[in-house]
């Protein structure tokens, strides 16, 4: 008998619902599977692999003369030595100006830098010291030192105790304040689209995106500085602009009627870090549209002064 | 006036800093009547002062509030300086170094229910990575006892590896001509060595700042003990007290910085904030007022705790499908909530890309299975025949390709009509017997 059941799978009729089974998941089957003309492309990719492109002849080859301090500026602005529209990277420039050092700036952005983020500088290149690799960000401090014992042998300056106190106050809190200010206020848009977005992409898609990529990783950032045990993934606007006007106060209180930060006798990087935000916030044809935080900066007479003598003196 | 606190741990009122601060500056100003009690519902943020109903969120607001006094410059900028620097440290200690985490971990398992023990602690953890991520010390653990194993005889640890002479040979004449010898530069440049340089610098960054503004004092502002303080303790104690398997900052701590654990220790023992976690958390079973007052008395507690806030089961539903969809890729909200803020961000514009997907994704399977099924027909004309020109096929593969998907789209009609017919058709039935010779 069992030989019947064996026959039965060669005469297809008989099992109707198998077959019917089978019509359904060839339907499947058909609906997912790639078809053989495109298959056979798919199959042959990659087609050609060229190799890289070799770097530009010009590149590496000239003489750096002068020091170039790669920024987020414009193109006249550069060529005129103006501030930067960035305040990190306006930190490192009127630092590097205070310290006296000859540079010039170069319009650049982002993707340009050996650590993903602006300024950093390439330092002048001869035939004795050959090329020097570019200085990022932070350590253009002791670059600056090692610069400055060359020509001469320069003091060392006692830092105050309260000095890194004081430091974060600007790193962390007047900095969430411009975050929030410039990226997520809705009013300065236009402006933060005429700083960043325009200057790299002309397709209206690509600049969609850069705006949302700008304003989630400001918003990223803001929450970073959250205190531990805020509610998860808020921003609270009076929270940020109360802490700002506190900074503010409490600087303007270390300042007093001084010239300088912590009594020195030349501006040094606390100063720079500080006008960093207040060049940028006090001016006027900067196109703020709303701007909170530079109404609470004029209130503080001295802040303001100390913007000004800055201005008049390095730019 | 009520304070709300995330619950205590390592014999400490709170694991957050931010509220064991908060606590420490009520037991300072000793404002007459109040009651502690340990939450875990933190959406409202916390630690939460609750007077007169009106409710003061943060530790900065509750302090203004106490104080009524705008603070000294020195204050805020010490203010801020705990929060960015003390805040890094603790993160790395307490959450991102993962043996530590299992500390941290258990101490929330006492003070949490079952269902925010899956919810807060990763979230917490998750954060701390997110401040702590532009350090590179993720996941990284500082002196990684697993490292150790390499420097091992060959074969300690392996039961099934002695059996492998031969490759052990062979990869020890190979590694002779490879120049892959340490070097001190290479070593230092390892990334769980450049971890501990890093910490170590952080470390010694915040407690020598402090340090020296401590100076010869014995609190922040002299001889009196002062609001910042309270702030100072909340994050100086979570690094000093808590039994941690990696214990590289309560160390560094007590072998450099003598005068900050002093400091400390003098502030915990002037305010006696000694708390036991159990001891809480039994409150619950406390009915009345009453029994709460005996069983703190019996205890010795010395602060006015109370019996933990318990939520409603509505509450709990909602809480845990928040936090799950906040885990969904698309469908979480890309913007954060932006509070007092003039103008509005709209819940769309929060969904926004899962909005955006969901209406492509539907549209697109939409028409695929609309032209698939045969409701709508692809626009093809009538066929035009032209001598001479060439065919697709004849364009190389991407010809033959293109031809092939017109070609399949005719096949698939032809197999529809094909199958349509097959079941129309009678299936012929035919009988077959075989019968089989036994013999």
């Amino acid at each position: 008998m069992a030989m019947t059941n064996d026959d039965s799978e060669q005469f297809p009729g008989t099992t109707k619902q198998q077959d019917a089974r089978t019509s359904i998941s060839a339907i499947w089957d058909s609906l997912f599977r790639l078809p053989p003309p495109l298959k056979r492309i798919f199959d042959q990719t990659p087609l050609v692999t060229y190799p890289e492109n070799a770097a530009p002849l010009r590149s590496g080859k000239i003489e750096r003369r002068r020091n170039a301090l790669y920024i987020f500026t414009t193109d006249e602005a550069a060529y005129r030595g103006q501030p930067s529209f960035n305040p990190s990277c306006l930190k490192w420039q009127a630092f590097l100006r205070f310290e006296g050092l000859e540079f010039v700036t170069v319009p650049s952005s982002n993707h340009a830098s050996p650590s993903g983020s602006l300024p950093f500088l390439l330092p002048t290149s001869d035939a004795k010291k050959g090329r020097g690799a570019p200085v990022v960000g932070g350590k253009l401090k002791r670059w600056v030192a090692v610069q400055q014992k060359e020509k001469v042998k320069s003091k060392e300056v006692q830092e105050d105790v309260r000095y890194e106190a004081y430091a974060s106050l600007v790193d962390h809190v007047i900095r969430r304040a411009w975050l929030y200010q410039l990226y997520l206020d809705s009013a300065n848009y236009p402006l933060l689209h005429r700083l960043y977005i325009a200057p790299c992409s002309s397709n209206s898609f690509v600049q969609l995106a850069m705006a949302h990529q700008l304003h989630t990783s400001a918003s990223a950032e803001i929450i970073k500085s959250n205190s531990s045990s805020s509610p998860s993934n808020t921003i609270d606007e009076d929270e940020i602009f109360r802490g700002a006007e506190e900074a503010l106060a409490a600087l303007a209180e270390l300042l007093g009627d001084e010239q300088w930060f912590f009594d020195q006798d030349k501006p040094g990087l606390f100063d720079a870090g500080l006008y960093a935000y207040t060049e940028l916030l006090l001016d006027n044809d900067f196109g703020w549209a709303e701007n909170r935080l530079g109404g609470m900066l004029r209130s503080h007479a001295g802040i303001v002064k100390h913007r000004e003598t800055i201005r008049e003196m390095y730019f | 006036m009520q304070l709300y606190v995330l619950g205590p741990a390592f014999d400490l009122p709170s694991i957050d800093a931010g509220c064991i601060a908060a606590v420490t500056l009520l037991r300072l100003n000793s404002v007459g009547d109040w009651q502690l009690i340990p939450t875990h519902d933190d959406r409202e943020g916390l630690p939460l002062l609750v007077d007169n109903s009106k409710r003061y969120r943060g530790y900065a607001s509750i302090a203004n509030h106490l104080k009524g006094t705008r603070p000294t410059a020195d204050d805020t900028a010490l203010a801020s300086f705990l929060h960015s620097s003390a805040q890094t440290l603790l993160d790395i200690s307490l959450y991102v170094s993962y043996e530590n985490y299992t500390a941290t971990r258990s101490a929330f398992t006492k003070i949490l229910p079952w269902h925010t023990n899956y919810l807060l602690p990763p979230r917490r953890r998750a954060a701390a990575r997110q401040r702590t991520e532009h350090l590179g010390v993720s996941s990284i653990d500082v002196d990684d006892v697993h490292e150790d194993l390499s420097n091992r005889p060959s074969g300690f640890d392996g039961v099934g590896k002695e059996g492998q002479g031969f490759e052990v040979e062979a990869q020890k004449r190979a590694s002779l001509l490879l120049p892959r010898k340490d070097t001190l530069k290479s070593l230092l440049q390892r990334p769980e060595h450049s971890a501990v340089f890093k910490l170590h610098a952080l470390a010694d960054n915040f407690f020598g700042a402090l340090q020296d503004m401590l100076g010869a004092k014995q609190y922040l502002h002299g001889e009196d003990i002062s609001g910042i303080d309270c702030l100072a303790f909340g994050y100086l104690s979570l690094m000093l007290y808590p039994q941690l398997s990696q214990d590289w900052l309560a160390k560094t701590m007590r072998k450099k910085y003598s005068k900050v654990v002093d400091y400390v220790e003098r502030i915990h023992a002037k305010l006696e904030l000694r708390t036991n976690a159990e001891e809480v958390m039994s409150l619950a079973q406390c009915k009345i007022e009453e029994e709460v007052a005996a069983q703190r008395n019996a205890c010795g507690m010395t602060l006015p705790w109370c019996a933990p806030a318990s939520s409603g089961i509505a509450d709990v539903l909602l809480n845990t499908s928040q936090e799950l969809l906040s885990h969904v890729p698309v469908l979480r909200p890309t913007m954060p909530l932006i509070r007092n803020s003039k103008y509005h961000v709209a819940v769309w514009q929060r969904y926004l890309p899962a909005i955006l997907t969901l209406a492509a994704s539907s549209v697109g399977l939409g028409v695929y299975l609309a032209v698939r099924t045969g409701m709508l027909t692809w626009p093809h004309g009538e066929q035009v025949h032209v001598f001479g020109r060439k065919r697709f096929s004849d364009y190389g593969h991407l010809g033959a390709a293109l031809s092939g998907l017109i070609v399949l789209n005719q096949q698939v009609a032809g197999d529809k009509a094909y199958h349509a017919q097959e079941q129309f058709d009678d299936p012929v039935h035919v009988d077959v017997a075989v019968v089989g010779d036994d013999g």
